[in-house]
């Protein structure tokens, strides 16, 4: 049974017809087309398919679509302001912190929504935050670094 | 002016821009219109005879399109180099997860629901698990008809004289060198030590899990998007099992999601060519977390006893090392790993006796794969950390030993091949010093440990590429290497750039096509930047001596004395201005290059005798500096150096993500990792229970420390750095527990639980 869904995606409002048991993901990339949130353990813990929703991140995997209304979504493909890249999208080029790059959206938009929270984090919790994701490439070094890097911006 | 232009200089990966606003594609990501979606029924049993497959309520489902069983497809089997599995099973499932049904439908959930529908009637046979049980007499026998196995030489020219399946046994291959007379060498041994060590298997755990999607034309032509580390040979076999011409397959992989050795073998790339085909639609299916685990199973894992030799004064004299892999019931790159493992197990010293057996048994559970360094991290896990055993046993110091023995500049190895660019023991002088070895101070609470790396690249294979010059200037480089996130496409374009005076950014790189890109091997063994960069570098360095010598027949000038330059030809009478390379082009113009790694993997069956066993041979040492918790038994790796004579860095920045990530990698394998099975079933297949190393496993520092001895074989004396880093990790960390704590661990993983006990041992309760 579809129904439909309104809400913001990236800045823009859409108004969709859901599934509602269908996982946020799914919609995001199989009728919105925005790829940038990767499947890829379906149970909310590698957090390769981390978005934000109102500012926070949230394993798109497990968040119903239904759940979704009213709110406001940001993927990867929405984290650019006006042509310019987030200054963590910067960051994480300029440190080298991605080798193949499946989990690096999910962990860019995870440590958005810490920094938002958190605008003055210590290196062992910037560790902690990223802890909440996965990355089988870059050993993680390169990440904090980068994190650490925008946080004392 | 330096010596470079653009090769040494560390440069971000430039696909990077893609990469973190999500832009970039994934072989996972790819869609065609009218695409059905695919799943895979598997079997729930370690061992068992299918009595009946009913597919016709399946069948019968709305939006079921096709199913498909053994009796849709060729009659025969595959494997990377022994040809020991079915695609779909026809008469027996050996493994937990071997693939029985598939159905394509209008989306996943039909097609599992589809899955259920099927009715397979089992009927169970004994199993074997362990490598005990597989080789007690009378054990059930995992392949019954294994004599007569196809065995394939693809692998290298010449892996087929050596290959000893046992029939009737669960013997795959058995693998055995022999050099000088062990039982001498420990009858005029000081000391002879004995030990005894095991390895777990760990799971891959690419974040992009296997997907492969398939396209049938209606002239019969096949192409496969699937998330592949080496195109050429996943099209070579699919065009092998159905009977077809290699020039009617076409395999790409874009640059994908990490492989780490998972990903180079045929898996659900025949199951859904089979499904499009009788589909009649393109058919693509992803694997679930949980499949990935029981599907493709992960590292080998495996015992070994190693015995050795020791005059007083610390001279090796004879060592015997037997190592028990479990290799599940698929082989796949066992038998070329129990083969070169077998190699290395004596260690990278000079030691005049040497006596090694390697097992490689079938068992009932599923089959290891190729997995970051193929065997040598395990193999080093039980003689690295040996190494210390011994030491301590003479009172000697663990660097001193390891200095006093290690291999030099022209020795000759165990198998009779004499060894070049051998920078050991400046590897181990830089790893002790990097973990302040020499500044010790007696009854301080950190422990610090070594271990030595040794490391082959697979002899015998080839790499092809091509680099286009455009008319404007631009260059483009098709290589086959598909890019498994190493940064090997970026380090490409760096060598093209370097050869053609390009800037970097005018370079693209074309990868993993086998329809536009030529034929190479594929992205593993540490080959990649060394086969492809040679291959590339000879390609751009044609395609520069095509272009002058037009642009000296044009302006009427020795080739040899122009130059090229940012896309300009520059003559030396006028050295203020450039002439566009377009004036010379009509079209492009085509630089091709290839590069054939030597090496044979020739060996003499009884003696394990070899000329050339391998390309080459990396040499590398890893130190870690610890603190234990003696009441819980958890370790806090305080700083881990990891040393690398990786001959020259094309790009270092890319250089220390891949020592970083393979320590870390080597660190879940020592702390974490461990795929628990319960009989033949998979206990932890899923991201909960299977514990990855997270930020917060990661040591407080990782130095990595790179000399550059120009010693390689690759371009500008490179070489590989994919899987040394990770071979190191176990031993060195160990060796540091047992310095500080003095409690050896034999078993992976070193949980804080198994360490906790071997520190507080408790006392066996009585009971009345």
């Amino acid at each position: 049974m579809r129904r439909a869904v309104s809400f913001t995606v990236n800045g823009r409002a859409v108004e969709l017809e859901v599934e509602p048991a269908r996982p946020l993901l799914d919609v995001v990339r199989d009728q919105l087309g925005l790829l940038g949130a990767r499947r890829g353990c379906e149970t909310a813990y590698c957090g390769a398919c981390t978005v934000l929703v109102d500012g926070l991140a949230v394993r798109s995997c497990t968040f119903l679509a239904a759940r979704a209304a009213g709110r406001e979504i940001t993927t990867i493909e929405g984290l650019e302001r006006d042509g310019a890249l987030d200054p963590l999208q910067a960051a994480f080029i300029e440190h080298g912190a991605l080798e193949c790059g499946y989990c690096v959206p999910g962990m860019i938009l995870l440590a958005r929504s810490f920094l938002t929270d958190h605008p003055t984090p210590s290196p062992a919790e910037i560790r902690r935050a990223l802890g909440s994701n996965l990355c089988r490439c870059t050993g993680y070094l390169k990440m904090i670094k980068a994190v650490e890097a925008v946080a004392l911006r | 002016m330096a010596e470079f232009t653009t090769v040494g200089r560390p440069i971000p990966k430039l696909d990077a821009v893609d990469k973190v606003t999500g832009r970039h594609r994934y072989p996972l990501d790819a869609v065609l219109p009218g695409m059905l979606w695919g799943k895979v029924l598997r079997s729930p049993y370690p061992h068992a005879r299918i009595r009946r497959i009913d597919t016709s309520g399946a069948e019968a489902m709305p939006g079921v399109m096709a199913v498909l069983t053994w009796r849709d497809l060729p009659r025969k089997r595959v494997g990377n180099v022994i040809k020991d599995q079915e695609v779909l099973a026809s008469d027996v499932v050996r493994y937990v997860g071997d693939a029985v049904a598939a159905v394509a439908a209008v989306d996943e959930g039909v097609a599992e629901a589809a899955c259920r529908a099927i009715e397979v009637e089992y009927e169970e046979l004994p199993a074997v698990f362990e490598v005990d049980e597989a080789l007690a007499p009378g054990a059930p026998v995992v392949h019954e008809d294994l004599a007569g196995y196809e065995i394939r030489g693809v692998t290298t020219s010449a892996t087929i004289p050596f290959l000893r399946p046992q029939g009737g046994t669960n013997i795959c291959h058995h693998f055995k060198l022999r050099h000088g007379d062990v039982a001498r060498g420990f009858r005029e041994s000081d000391h002879v030590v004995e030990d005894e060590f095991s390895f777990q298997m760990i799971h891959h755990a690419p974040l992009e899990p296997h997907s492969s999607l398939a396209q049938v034309l209606p002239s019969g032509e096949v192409t496969v998007w699937s998330s592949v580390q080496n195109v050429h040979r996943i099209r070579q076999w699919l065009a092998e099992y159905f009977d077809m011409a290699q020039s009617a397959v076409r395999v790409i992989a874009l640059k994908l999601g990490g492989g780490f050795g998972g990903k180079i073998t045929l898996t659900l790339e025949p199951i859904v060519v089979g499904l499009a085909r009788k589909a009649g639609q393109p058919v693509k299916i992803v694997m679930t977390r949980s499949e990935t685990f029981i599907a493709t199973g992960g590292r080998r894992p495996g015992r070994m006893t190693i015995k050795t030799g020791v005059s007083h004064d610390g001279r090796l004299l004879a060592r015997q090392v037997t190592i028990l892999w479990n290799g599940g019931a698929v082989s796949e790159s066992g038998p070329i790993s129990a083969s070169l493992t077998a190699l290395i197990a004596s260690g990278p010293y000079r030691i005049p006796n040497v006596h090694v057996d390697s097992y490689l048994l079938y068992t009932n559970r599923v089959g290891p794969r190729a997995f970051r360094g193929l065997g040598a991290p395990q193999v080093f896990w039980g003689t690295e950390s040996h190494m210390d055993v011994v030491a301590r046993k003479l009172g000697v110091d663990p660097l001193e030993f390891r200095l006093r023995n290690a291999l030099e500049e022209g020795d000759r190895a165990p198998w009779g091949e004499r060894l070049h660019g051998v920078t050991l023991k400046e590897c181990l002088q830089r790893a002790a010093a990097e973990i302040g070895w020499f500044d010790r101070t007696p009854g301080e609470n950190v422990g610090r440990g070594l271990a030595s790396i040794w490391k082959w690249t697979v002899p015998g294979t080839l790499s092809q590429a091509l680099v286009k010059v455009h008319e404007d200037g631009t260059v483009a480089v098709m290589t086959g290497i598909a890019d498994v996130g190493t940064g090997s496409a970026t380090a490409m374009a760096q060598i093209a750039a370097e050869e053609l005076g390009a800037d970097v950014r005018q370079v693209s790189v074309v990868v993993g096509d086998t329809e536009l890109t030529p034929y190479d091997y594929g992205s593993t063994s540490s080959r990649s930047t060394v086969h492809g960069g040679n291959a590339v570098k000879e390609a751009a360095q044609s395609a520069r001596r095509q272009i002058l010598e037009r642009a000296a027949a044009e302006l009427g000038l020795a080739a040899e004395r122009l130059e090229l330059r940012q896309g300009q030809v520059w003559r030396p009478d006028r050295p203020e201005e450039g002439i566009p390379v377009g004036r010379f082009l009509q079209g492009y113009v085509l630089g091709f290059g290839s590069f054939h790694g030597g090496g044979q993997g020739l060996f003499d069956p009884e003696t394990g005798a070899s000329p050339r066993a391998a390309h080459e041979w990396k040499y590398g040492a890893t130190g870690a500096m610890v603190e234990v918790d003696r009441e819980t038994g958890r370790v806090r790796v305080k700083r881990l150096a990891s040393v690398h004579d990786i001959g020259f860095a094309i790009n270092p920045l890319s250089v220390e993500t891949q020592i970083e990530g393979a320590v870390v990698m080597g660190i879940g394998a020592t702390f974490l990792e461990e795929v628990v099975f319960d009989g033949g079933q998979i206990v932890n297949p899923n991201f909960m229970d299977y514990l990855l190393p997270t930020a917060t496993d990661v040591p407080d520092e990782i130095a990595p420390v790179v000399i550059e001895s120009r010693k390689g074989d690759g371009p500008y004396g490179a070489k590989g750095i994919g899987e040394p880093p990770i071979v190191g990790v176990s031993p060195a960390v160990a060796n540091a527990i047992d310095d500080v704590v003095g409690a050896r661990i034999r078993d992976l993983p070193i949980t804080p639980e198994r360490l906790a006990r071997a520190l507080n041992p408790i006392p066996e309760r009585r009971t009345a």
